[in-house]
């Protein structure tokens, strides 16, 4: 029996660990990736100096290898970093399209990420490093939208999950409501809902389709993310009363 | 019975009254006969059933007027009400989505990039 009960523990316990290590992975990584990119980044800095200071072989040499730990290490944090906000967007569990589009651009910047920091190895050169640094330039341009996007597809999906709860709350108190829905106040209580419902929706998908056609070739990012956070904070605004009828329906109008 | 012995018994009555040069001239025609417990009970219970007479005629008067100058009250049909069924101690489950929303951080951007260098290079780069 206690044979038993020591193998149910030591499944339950390494269960949570696996559970809570899956979680955090991203996050610890980034975490330490910045860490070392920071002293890293130190070092060259130093390094950099004296080889400007002194142009010497051995100074170049000492310079472009700190160069290259830099920029691994900061690939690394890129691409961990990328990881979390992914992560984030998809822990509420919400299929949208503007969603599923920005997991999968975040996956893709990640991995490019992943991969420059490979490629990184391979510096050996002065040119090599002026080389890559370049390529990365240019691509990093082309990420900006990606990431915008991503950034307010995570804020959605936190809103559409809250949605998504208020629609849950909603059907299992309908029910309940039976004997007194046709009384004047729960009647005006159930429309409300209705109400704000609609609008939130509403706005959600226009936030979402001004986030899918944004440019940035021709619109202000700055602008996006005052306009969008407008957005945010009226749906959120909306949410808040529509949440606060279900509550009081539930609290004064069923009978517990 | 005289006049005159009416206008003894109202002198009698009312010794006032012999002040009054009119009264003086009074001869009517017909006055009771009435006992002296009676003509008691009138002297008192004249006056008395005249003032409270009075009073009451006065009362109602008033409220009369008093009708002509204050509309008089509506009382609204009683609002259809539930009675609500709050338990005291009852907590609703959906409070902590409401906790959730109202901490929900709508500012963008969010989260912030880290800030890197990404122009590592030995040599000058070109300006795009």
């Amino acid at each position: 029996m206690k044979k038993f009960f020591l193998i149910i523990f030591t499944i339950v316990f390494l269960f949570s660990a696996g559970v809570v290590l899956a979680q955090s992975t991203y996050l610890s990584d980034y975490n330490f990736q910045l860490d070392q990119y920071r002293k890293n980044y130190a070092e060259y800095t130093n390094f950099k100096k004296d080889y400007d200071d002194r142009p010497t072989l051995n100074n170049e040499q000492k310079a472009l290898l700190s160069a290259r730990q830099t920029i691994i290490s900061r690939e690394l944090a890129w691409a961990n970093f990328y990881l979390v906000l992914s992560e984030s967007i998809s822990k509420p569990g919400v299929n949208y399209p503007l969603i599923t589009k920005a997991t999968t651009d975040l996956t893709g910047i990640a991995n490019y990420h992943f991969s420059q920091a490979n490629k990184a190895g391979n510096i050996v050169t002065r040119v090599d490093l002026t080389t890559f640094t370049k390529e990365e330039l240019t691509v990093l341009a082309t990420h900006r939208l990606s990431v915008t996007q991503a950034q307010t597809a995570n804020k959605l999906a936190q809103l559409i999950k809250f949605q998504i709860d208020a629609k849950t709350a909603y059907d299992s108190l309908v029910p309940k409501l039976e004997a007194v829905k046709n009384e004047v106040v729960v009647k005006n209580g159930l429309d409300q809902v209705q109400t704000y419902s609609a609008q939130i929706n509403t706005q959600i998908e226009a936030l979402a389709k001004k986030t899918t056609d944004f440019d940035l070739d021709e619109s202000n990012q700055s602008q996006f993310y005052s306009d969008a956070g407008e957005a945010l904070r009226g749906i959120r605004s909306l949410q808040n009363r529509l949440v606060a009828v279900i509550i009081d329906l539930d609290t004064n109008y069923v009978r517990h | 019975m005289s006049g005159t012995k009416v206008k003894n018994f109202l002198l009698n009555l009312y010794p006032e009254l012999a002040r009054l040069k009119r009264f003086n001239q009074i001869t009517t025609t017909i006055i009771p006969s009435l006992t002296p417990r009676l003509k008691k009970v009138m002297r008192w219970g004249i006056p008395i059933v005249t003032v409270l007479f009075v009073i009451l005629l006065g009362t109602a008067i008033g409220s009369w007027l008093l009708g002509l100058f204050f509309p008089e009250k509506i009382t609204p049909t009683p609002i259809e009400f539930i009675a609500p069924t709050t338990t005291p101690s009852y907590q609703s489950p959906f409070l902590p989505l409401k906790r959730s929303i109202e901490e929900f951080n709508p500012a963008l951007p969010d989260p912030l990039p880290p800030v890197f260098d990404d122009k590592i290079s030995l040599e000058p780069l070109e300006e795009r």
